[in-house]
């Protein structure tokens, strides 16, 4: 037994258990490496979403929303309608006609065999509009109805919102936004994370890429000129939106809203670079819109 | 506006937590050298059994208990660990601290009892507030062992 004593403890070498020398680099570069890796999934996310929401089945796409999102254009009004009965259910009637009208005009550029889309007409709205959501619905306004003079531009339209639903834009923008929502779940901030995907439905009517907007331009005038024969009036609505808010410059709601869309002029080029000329259907009776709002109000 | 909220918050705590942590560490550290300046004479031994010389001696149980507490700033940067892997710096360091300073706890009781010598020295830890989801956590380290103490000593002694 070795009885041999120590004179005293030993002095524990420093920084072999405790070598935690900068504590702040230590963060900086584990935040640069999450955010790298963060970023890096987020990009490859999004710029999967091109292609994974086309083979997404569209019945999916509708069920997604089927619940919360498609009754409600018509509930709102039919409430409204029972609390003022007689001008109310003149102005829903005249609405379902014109969602009719616009439906038929739709299916005549689709052929038969097309997705199913529900399109809602927006009486209330001044802002000449359309866009297509998640789901397949699309949105025309009143104000769009007053800035055509033929059915050709209306068709132009519908034709251009359905391509977006047919080529599957809103989902793929919905993926996009999910997976912004899901790199910004992975930093911490549920917060603004729920902003995004709660305004997922909403945003999609807006942001579509410049890309998807050509696409759906170019398959509208595929659809215009197997339908007319030639595609005069396509720009119809472009142009009337250019020179009614020509005036309002830069600070225009239309600006404004569609900020993200490309820009009206590059579009009218495109579409009259490939025009062919033939002779403007009239616009059916039931869409003629009188430019001032009647006054049931 | 939430979300901002939430970030000064969360940039604040982070602060705070850095802050704090550096000035306790540095300041520990600097007690823990000193205090095992003046303890290096009182033996801790790992062995189990004590030499022949202590055959004479009366043996006392003696512990030292340290619980310490994580903060934001270390959570924060361990949580970042758990994505790549690697040494957790900032727990190392922590728990570097609560071992030594146990030691001393130990050594100090032991000092006065009027023992000699600790043989037998042991470790143990618990986590405290495991409950807490992922709430911060504190951490129980005790250290523990046989203080040996001269018999007339032990008699004379006050009790601890």
């Amino acid at each position: 037994m070795n009885d041999h004593l120590p004179a005293g403890n030993p002095k524990p070498p420093e920084h072999i258990n405790n070598r935690y020398g900068n504590p702040f680099r230590d963060l900086l570069l584990l935040i640069a490496g999450a955010l790298g890796i963060i970023v890096l999934a987020t990009v490859l996310l999004a710029w999967s979403a091109a292609w994974i929401g086309p083979l997404i089945p569209y019945e999916w796409e509708v069920g997604l929303l089927q619940s919360g999102f498609d009754t409600e254009p018509e509930s709102t009004a039919f409430e409204s309608a029972e609390l003022e009965p007689r001008q109310d259910v003149t102005a829903l009637r005249s609405q379902a006609a014109i969602e009719a009208e616009l439906g038929r005009l739709l299916t005549r550029l689709t052929g038969p065999d097309a997705l199913s889309v529900q399109i809602h007409y927006l009486a209330d709205s001044d802002l000449p509009n359309a866009f297509a959501t998640l789901g397949g619905h699309i949105f025309v306004t009143r104000g769009l109805l007053e800035s055509v003079e033929s059915e050709n531009g209306l068709a132009m339209v519908l034709a251009h919102e359905y391509a977006h639903v047919e080529l599957r834009h809103p989902i793929t923008l919905m993926l996009e936004q999910l997976s912004i929502g899901f790199a910004l779940t992975m930093i911490g901030s549920d917060n603004l994370a729920q902003m995004v995907t709660q305004n997922t439905a909403m945003l999609t009517a807006l942001s579509f890429s410049r890309e998807m907007e050509r696409d759906a331009d170019e398959l509208a005038l595929e659809r215009l000129d197997a339908h007319y024969g030639h595609t005069t009036g396509a720009d119809e609505f472009f142009r009337s939106v250019s020179e009614r808010y020509e005036h309002l410059g830069a600070d225009s709601p239309w600006q404004q809203m569609f900020q993200t869309h490309p820009l009206t002029s590059e579009r009218i080029e495109a579409i009259q670079s490939t025009t062919r000329i033939g002779i403007l259907t009239p616009l059916p009776d039931v869409l003629v819109v009188q430019s001032d709002p009647p006054a049931a109000e | 506006m939430e979300g901002l909220i939430n970030l000064i918050i969360f940039l604040l705590l982070l602060t705070l937590g850095y802050v704090f942590g550096r000035i306790t560490e540095r300041r520990h550290y600097k007690s823990i050298h000193q205090r095992e300046d003046q303890l290096r004479s009182l033996l801790v031994m790992p062995k189990k059994a004590p030499p022949p010389q202590y055959a004479l001696y009366e043996s006392e149980l003696v512990m030292g208990n340290v619980v310490i507490s994580v903060d934001y700033f270390k959570t924060f940067v361990a949580g970042l660990r758990s994505i790549f892997g690697g040494r957790v710096g900032a727990y190392e360091s922590l728990l570097d601290r609560a071992r030594r300073e146990a030691v001393l706890r130990m050594q100090e009781q032991a000092q006065a009892i009027g023992a000699e010598a600790v043989y037998n020295l042991k470790f143990e830890t618990s986590r405290i507030g495991q409950n807490a989801g992922n709430g911060l956590g504190s951490v129980e380290v005790l250290a523990y062992g046989t203080a040996l103490v001269p018999s007339s000593a032990y008699h004379d002694a006050p009790a601890v």
